[in-house]
């Protein structure tokens, strides 16, 4: 599945669009990496946990995204958007979409 | 008995001024050699209807979440009386901004890429609430399509 967040795949012609796909992600964080955040907020610096708990939460997304695509026919997914927010205290949601195509 | 309650009040503070700056000046250290190295990949944020004629393309992200320190918050709790620029928060979004580029950029280093077209970023509070413990750490994401040319 080739990804881009431009309108087109660079090297490939689109031969055809299937519309919108999409994807997405709820993910609370436990109490341990909570913790380690609480001292973190008097230290200052990079929230590792946090970091990676997101780009796990965004992987999820882009996945299911994919998933349906891949349903739909499509060899690619162009135009790419993420959106992110905090729908509770704790817990965030990761949300991409795209348009499936078929590149040749 | 008060002595105990105004240490356990300021400690944070002094800490977070001690800790907190050592660690700013480091990782703003980190940050101006790392992008000394990447000069050589330009990032642009146009390109989305251009066609890249005999390239490869695939998208590439850089993320970081950063948390301000004891000091930052004491700080701004104070101009949040007075108002005006927040400038202990300001150099906080300019380093997570930073890193969260150059993340990117060394992803797209690492797959061999020339460039990067249609850079978007964007910016999330992650505690929303003062009594969550991540009150004040801000996520910044990075994206962007990383084009190696075929024939270079």
């Amino acid at each position: 599945m080739l990804l881009s967040n431009i309108e087109t795949i660079p090297g490939k012609n689109i031969e055809a669009y299937f519309g919108v796909v999409q994807g997405s992600s709820v993910r609370a964080k436990h109490v341990g990496r909570d913790i380690m955040a609480g001292l973190k907020n008097i230290f200052g610096g990079e929230l590792k946990g946090y970091t990676e708990l997101l780009n796990e939460s965004r992987e999820e997304a882009v996945q299911r995204m994919i998933q349906m695509a891949q349903a739909k026919g499509a060899n690619a997914i162009v135009n790419i958007r993420f959106s992110t927010s905090a729908i509770a205290v704790g817990a965030a949601e990761i949300f991409a979409y795209g348009t499936a195509v078929k590149v040749i | 008995m008060e002595y105990i309650v105004y240490i356990l009040v300021a400690l944070p503070v002094v800490l977070g001024f001690f800790i907190g700056r050592y660690i700013e000046k480091n990782h703003l250290k980190n940050i101006f050699l790392r992008e000394s190295a990447l000069k050589n990949l330009p990032w642009r944020n146009t390109g989305k209807k251009e066609s890249f004629p005999d390239s490869y393309g695939v998208l590439v992200s850089g993320s970081v979440v950063i948390a301000q320190d004891a000091f930052k918050a004491f700080l701004a709790n104070i101009s949040f009386i007075f108002g005006g620029r927040v400038t202990p928060y300001e150099s906080l979004m300019e380093r997570a901004r930073r890193e969260a580029l150059l993340r990117m950029r060394e992803n797209a280093r690492s797959l061999g890429a020339h460039e990067i077209v249609h850079v978007r970023m964007e910016t999330a509070s992650i505690g929303m609430s003062k009594a969550n413990s991540a009150s004040g750490s801000v996520e910044v994401f990075c994206y962007g399509t990383a084009i190696k040319f075929q024939n270079l």
